[in-house]
């Protein structure tokens, strides 16, 4: 489905990622996690057609995403970015149908099955009880929960989260995985999401990529990562041991 | 907003403008009655009034206050920021510049030497901004601010030489609604009504900048051609207005304001309803100047700006206590 063929991304003179290639099939949940700066987020933005890579390219079922149009590859590929606040308040329920730009043309106003669409992908995120609030009234949780039905509200094949989770508490992160995993069960929606949280990217995730200084570390399932030395040698962090909890890994730090 | 409470804010903003418009025709140092208008005897001197004054005035202010609110509207979306106004970018002082060069040489056609100064000043914004390649709201902003002071420090310059056509000018730049002129109305209109247009369809894309420019982005909006179409074109309303009747500050940043707060931060409902909202401040604030005293006439653009700072201070004021 997804193609990353030895992609170089540099930015403002400064080689982020380097020789970087990957693939993704169809109906996968794949996590990227890695130190700070190791390039988690500009493979984000290289993926959704912002940074250019200097070199290589990005293919999505084998077209190349920066020479297709873009609201072709806004129809198969949403984005959920870290966090949203905005400048001018607007209520829930018209940004959630800003979705729905992709599918319609500058001068076509809104279908009933457009609405439709979106008052599916609200419910589905537990959000349609706060359409006709103001998104800056909302808390951390339910915006995040409002800015994945937007980017589900384009009905995307392939779904990309940059860290949807760091700004939440641990009942919201579950939440907003959850239902990540149980839209990949239902309809087999293809996620790949950037993670800070071993242990929940290991829990969610069926395959892990660690990137390290702009490379790839690892490509394989999370436990196989998840081991002493590859945890010392990814993050410099000696972890005091590592559980195993119904098949899967968990770490403990002291 | 439901679609009643949309049909209740659309119809108290005609329910203004026409008021001002209403009060604009018929209050001035010659009292005309609206009977008066169907009455043959008065006919002549009515319609001169009516016709060659009034009307043509009525009509400068709203060509320049719905300009002036629709580019006031787009920056502000554009750059994501309240406090934007149509002259950010410096469009008015390259106006300005060339039209009190025109007016201190006493060279004809004023207004068209201001538009070309308002586009001239765009095209430069744009090239000194993309000296980092990259055209960022920061560096557009920068770009403007630099060219704008100087500008002004030019056109200082150039009132100094000035001598006796000092009084024209500084009339002009405080804004003047009187010197409308029925050709370039029609011209000024048609201006307006394509660059609104063309906004009004891009409206909700617009939109889509809320969410940042990667976040619109994502959305497949090919973000950089909007933003040199949508700052062009405001620029050009901003040219337009600045070019007809000199610099009227505030409309273009508390109309804007006053519609989100009624009517939300939809462009495709803000962008009407500050053109209708921009025209009726205008109408209403250069009938205020023409009638207030009698015997004078203070500028339009004092008027705007006696009434305008106090007012956004007590929007900000508001929206601040609310938060």
């Amino acid at each position: 489905m997804l193609k990353v063929e030895k992609i170089s991304v540099a930015y403002d003179g400064k080689d982020i990622i380097k020789e970087l290639s990957f693939s993704i099939k169809a109906g996968e949940i794949v996590g990227v996690i890695g130190p700070n700066g190791a390039g988690k987020s500009t493979l984000v933005r290289a993926i959704s057609r912002i940074l250019q890579p200097q070199k290589g390219c990005i293919k999505y079922y084998d077209q190349d995403v920066y020479k297709t149009p873009a609201k072709l590859i806004a129809k198969s590929i949403s984005v959920v970015p870290q966090a949203t606040a905005l400048d001018f308040d607007y209520r829930v329920y018209n940004l959630v149908l800003m979705g729905r730009i992709p599918h319609l043309g500058l001068f076509e106003p809104e279908k009933c099955s457009d609405l439709e669409i979106v008052e599916q992908a609200m419910k589905m995120t537990g959000v349609w009880e706060l359409r006709n609030r103001f998104f800056n009234e909302l808390s951390g949780g339910e915006r995040q929960q409002v800015i994945v039905a937007k980017a589900l509200a384009a009905q995307p094949s392939f779904l990309v989260l940059d860290e949807p989770t760091s700004h939440l508490d641990i009942k919201h992160q579950i939440e907003i995985l959850d239902l990540v995993k149980s839209l990949n069960r239902q309809d087999q929606l293809t996620a790949l999401i950037v993670l800070h949280d071993i242990n929940l990217a290991a829990a969610y995730c069926q395959r892990l990529l660690v990137l390290k200084d702009g490379q790839l570390f690892f490509d394989g399932l999370p436990k196989d990562f998840i081991t002493l030395e590859n945890l010392d040698n990814v993050y410099g962090v000696q972890v005091k041991e590592i559980l195993n909890s119904a098949g899967q890994p968990w770490i403990v730090y002291r | 907003m439901s679609s009643g409470k949309i049909f209740w804010f659309f119809l108290s903003l005609v329910l203004l403008f026409v008021a001002a418009c209403y009060l604009a025709l018929f209050s001035g140092q010659v009292p005309i009655s609206i009977a008066s208008v169907f009455d043959p005897g008065r006919l002549d001197n009515t319609s001169l009034i009516l016709w060659q004054i009034r009307l043509p005035r009525i009509l400068l202010a709203i060509l320049a206050g719905s300009s002036l609110a629709i580019a006031g509207t787009t920056f502000q979306g554009l750059l994501r920021n309240p406090l934007a106004d149509p002259f950010v970018l410096g469009v008015s002082s390259g106006a300005a510049l060339l039209a009190v060069i025109a007016l201190a040489l006493c060279l004809p056609l004023v207004p068209l030497w201001a538009f070309a100064g308002a586009l001239g000043t765009i095209l430069l914004v744009f090239l000194i901004a993309r000296i980092r390649k990259e055209i960022t709201n920061l560096t557009m902003i920068l770009a403007g601010v630099i060219l704008s002071s100087f500008f002004s420090a030019l056109m200082m310059l150039v009132i100094s030489f000035s001598g006796s056509q000092l009084r024209g000018i500084t009339f002009w730049l405080m804004g003047n609604l009187g010197q409308a002129d029925w050709l370039w109305l029609k011209i000024g209109f048609a201006i307006l009504i394509s660059c609104f247009l063309l906004i009004q369809a891009y409206s909700r894309y617009l939109n889509t900048m809320i969410l940042g420019e990667e976040g619109a982005q994502c959305l497949g909006i090919e973000v950089k051609h909007l933003k040199y179409l949508l700052f062009t074109t405001a620029s050009l309303l901003t040219g337009m207005a600045v070019a007809m009747s000199g610099l009227i500050g505030y409309v273009g940043l508390i109309i804007p304001h006053i519609c989100r707060l009624f009517g939300g931060a939809d462009n495709r409902l803000l962008l009407p309803a500050s053109a209708i909202g921009g025209a009726a401040f205008l109408v209403a604030a250069d009938t205020i100047g023409r009638t207030i005293m009698p015997g004078t006439e203070i500028p339009v653009g004092v008027i705007t700006a006696i009434l305008g700072a106090p007012l956004f201070i007590y929007l900000f004021l508001g929206v601040k206590r609310k938060n």
